[in-house]
Formats: structure tokens, sequence, C-alpha cells
């Protein structure tokens, strides 16, 4: 393995980790005031001795399993050979993903025992609701032009494709993952990005018309309405990176070049930056636009209490919302920011079960597993 | 916040069940005119997920409304306020009024509520009913009990 793949896979490693870490880190701070941990609070709470211990030993704990983390991911593209080096690397970034949950876990038994009734007071503005999407449907357009113009260029170069050619490398640069030239391997990863489009097209009108504002009135509605906005346009701009990542990945076959997947530091440095952007937005604004307005504007408005207007005992764990009598698709996350799917509404399952066949897709349907 | 839309308000820890406080509160945002005939209500489907309740819910306060003669519903189209005359007062409907009234009056006073404060809520609320703010005042906060 070349000293320039680990320096940069180092580097890309400390980076997905330090950026996880800082998530994990400030996340419990930009909930709703009345949410702490997944668990509805009197307002008040997270600034008392107790709600403040609580969070100093949250941090504590996902900053050590952090460190661990980064520094397990290091020593493996150190000192693993080229073959465990991804594995290794994924256990890293497992051990990202559940020490945070672990931490959060510690954190919400500690916060339950101070859980307050949430609001039966729900509020609703008596006016239709504008559900545009962003841009509007011209907006829409350009990632699927975008995927059939490739198509079209990819048919007019048929015969420059190879029989046989990479799609997937190693962590040493090497290929490890073939496909054919045919029509799932041409046109697989643009019909996949076309369908994966189209969920998030789906997604971003659904968020609109199918979730609900909690605030109407005052700064409060205001700052929500805003922060609706800009969630729905992160999704579409999703729809833009996906369509660019994918038409990437459909012209790889043109290029001969068989060291490593050509354009890859470009796309992976563009990857970052926009997931660095989006995260800046999602912690400027916090949950619900609460960042935005502020505790004096919160309180603004009509008089019922803020809440997120969806009981405890509907979520599991404090992640997973299942709630057969709320009509809503999308609600509010109770832990992080943005929106998640109420699975107890039929059309979160479909939404799930099209997102899994979308991978099973690019697992099963686009490689060949042939070896050259 | 200039334009701010009319508001409805539900408390789902009321004994009223939610249909009929829609209607209620509903009933009142129209009365104070803050709506003219042709305006648009929001659909069934949104404003069920807007209050977190089931779709049946907000149907059946719409078609009370529209039984009433405040909206007009088509499929499709939502519901829409519709131009209302006011009925004729019957004797019977004042009568019954009366009855309610003084029922009410009597169950405070039993209640222990003052004379005085029963007698300065009255005024409070005849000095509304003068101006046609009584409607208004009913709406963004629905009562949690209702007699």
């Amino acid at each position: 393995m070349s000293t320039q793949w680990v320096l940069g896979l180092s580097l890309v490693m400390a980076f997905v980790i330090g950026l996880c870490l800082v998530i994990s880190y400030l996340i419990p701070r930009l909930t709703r005031p009345d949410v702490y941990f997944a668990v509805t609070v009197p307002p008040e709470f997270r600034d008392s001795a107790e709600g403040c211990s609580i969070l100093k030993r949250y941090r504590v704990e996902v900053t050590i399993f952090g460190v661990l983390t980064l520094l397990i991911a290091l020593a493996a593209i150190r000192i693993s050979g080229p073959n465990y080096l991804m594995v290794v690397g994924m256990a890293g970034l497992f051990l990202q993903g559940v020490g945070p949950f672990l931490a959060y876990y510690r954190a919400r038994g500690r916060v339950l025992p101070h859980a307050a009734a949430p609001a039966t007071v729900r509020e609703a503005a008596l006016v239709p609701r504008e559900a545009h999407v962003p841009g509007g449907w011209m907006l829409q357009f350009p990632p699927f032009a975008l995927l059939a113009a490739t198509a079209i260029w990819l048919r007019l170069h048929w015969g420059q494709i190879p029989e046989v050619f990479p799609i997937h490398w190693g962590a040493n640069g090497q290929p490890n993952n073939w496909a054919t030239r045919n029509f799932a391997g041409v046109y697989g990863p643009l019909l996949i990005a076309a369908v994966l489009c189209a969920l998030m097209g789906f997604m971003a009108y659904a968020m609109l018309r199918w979730s609900r504002l909690i605030r109407v009135g005052g700064a409060a509605g205001e700052g929500e309405r805003r922060f609706r906005l800009l969630v729905v346009s992160i999704v579409v701009a999703t729809e833009y990176f996906l369509a660019l990542m994918f038409t990437w990945a459909a012209l790889l076959p043109l290029s001969h070049k068989q060291s490593g997947p050509p354009g890859v530091i470009p796309m992976l440095v563009f990857s970052l930056a926009f997931a660095v952007v989006t995260t800046v937005l999602m912690i400027w604004f916090g949950q619900g636009g609460t960042r935005l307005v502020g505790s004096a504007g919160a309180a603004s408005g009509a008089a019922a209490p803020v809440g997120d207007r969806t009981p405890d005992k509907y979520w599991k764990l404090g992640l997973i919302y299942v709630n057969r009598d709320d009509p809503a698709l999308f609600v509010e996350k109770r832990f992080g920011i943005g929106f998640t799917l109420n699975f107890g509404h039929p059309g979160a399952w479909v939404f799930l079960a099209l997102l899994v066949a979308v991978f099973v897709a690019i697992i099963f349907i686009v490689p060949s597993h042939h070896h050259p | 916040m200039p334009n701010e839309p009319p508001v409805l308000q539900i408390d789902l820890a009321s004994p009223l069940p939610a249909s009929e406080q829609i209607v209620r509160g509903l009933r009142a945002t129209l009365l104070a005119g803050q709506f003219g005939p042709g305006d648009q209500l929001p659909s069934v489907r949104q404003l069920a997920v807007d209050l977190g309740v089931h779709h049946n819910t907000v149907a059946g306060a719409y078609r009370q409304l529209a039984e009433e003669g405040w909206l007009e519903l088509r499929r499709g189209r939502g519901a829409t306020v519709i131009e209302r005359p006011a009925p004729a007062p019957t004797p019977r409907a004042e009568a019954e009024f009366r009855k309610r009234l003084e029922e009410l009056v009597v169950k405070a006073l039993a209640e222990g509520v003052p004379a005085a404060a029963v007698s300065g809520e009255l005024t409070v609320l005849a000095a509304k009913l003068q101006e046609g703010d009584l409607a208004k005042s009913q709406t963004g906060s629905m009562p949690s009990t209702e007699s």
C-alpha cells in the first residue's frame, strides 16, 4: 500500500469520525427545549444542575468512544494488510455508531425519572398549506435530465466500454468488484439513481404535505417554517448530489485507469464538503428552527406548551416513532435534527421497502461478481 | 407577525371530544367573520395531520358545519366557506337559550362562585357581544371544559 493511500485514507477516516463526534457532542442541545434525550421534560430541566450533569457525562462518554474509534481506525490503516483494512475500518465506524448510541441510552435512562407529562394542546393554522417543493418541478428536472443524458452518452460510446470493467476498488486502490457490459451493468447505476432521486423528490413533497407544524404563530412559527424549508431544500440538494455521484459512477467504465477510480479525490472532497455544509446549516437552525428564534422566540405566539406533539409512549427508545393514530407520515426527530418516519403509517413501510429495494439492487444487480 | 392566519386549538385532555372541539373552534372563527364566502379551509387530511387526530374526526366536524350551512364540501376541493344567512330566531331557540343560561348561573352559584363574579362575567360577555368580539375571543384558545 502506498504512503499516499495510507495518508489519504487516514485523513478521510479522521474527518468522518471527527464530524460524527461533533454531531453527537452537540445534538442534545439542539433539540426542542422540552425534549431532552428524547424524553419530554420541563423546559428548564436541561439547564438545571442534574440536566447539565447528565449532558457532561454523555459528552465525556461520546468523546472517549470517538477517540477510541479514531485510534482503532488509524491503527487499522497502518498495520493491517489491504485484505482486512476495510473490515477493521468498518469495525471502527461501527464503534463510532454504537458508542454514541450507548452514551445516549445511558443519558436517556438518567433523564427518564424527570419526565413530564407531554403537552395535550394542539394547534393548527386554518389556511390551506402550500406544499410547493423549493424550485417547483423545474428544479426536479435537471437531475433526471443529467441521468438521461449520461445514458445516451454511454449508448453512443458503447463500443469503448470494456466487456468487463471494475466498479469497486479496495482501500489499496486495486479493483475488487467488476460488472459486465450489459444493460444492468452499464445502465444499472443510472436507473438506481433515478429511483433514488424520485424517492428524494417524494420525500421533499411528503415532508411539506404530511408533517405538522408544531407552532404556527409568532416568531416560533416563522422559525419552524424556515427550518422546514431548509430541510426540504437539503433533500432536493441531495437529489442533485446523488445524480452527480451516480453519473460519475456510470461513466467509470469509459475510463481505462485500473489503479483506482478516476476523479475519486474531487468526488470525495465534494461529498465531505456537502456533509459539512449540511451539518453546519442544521446546527445553525436547531431542531424545528428553535435556535433561530432563541428561548424568548420559542415562548412567543400561542400560549400552548411547545413540545413536539408526539406522545412519549409512541417512541421506541426515543428514536423510532410508531403511532397508528397519527396521520402524519413524517414527524420531528426527538434526538437529532430533521424528520423521521412514523412507522404506524403504512406509507412509511412502503417508503422503507423502496429504499431497501434500491440498496438490494445496488448490491446484487449491478455487479457481475465476475473476475476478469 | 403581519397577517397571522387564524389558529385552531384543541386539548386532547379535555372531556369534550376532539371533533366537538373542532366544530366549536371553527364555528367561533366563522362567527367572528375571520373567513368570507369562498375562502378555503385546510383539507381534512391536512388538519388531521396538524392536530394529530384521525381523518374521520376532522371529516365529522366538517360535515356538521356543512349541515349547519357554514361550509360546502366537495370531493377534491376541500371545504369552502359559503354565505350563510342568519337563521330566523325561533321562540323555542330563545327559550332554550334562556333556560340553559339560567341553569349555568345556578350551577355556578351552587359551586360557590360569588354572585358578583357571575354578574361581572355576564357583563363582560354582554359588552363583548355588543362590540362583536365575542366569537373572536373564543378562537385561538379552546376551553378545556364545556357546560
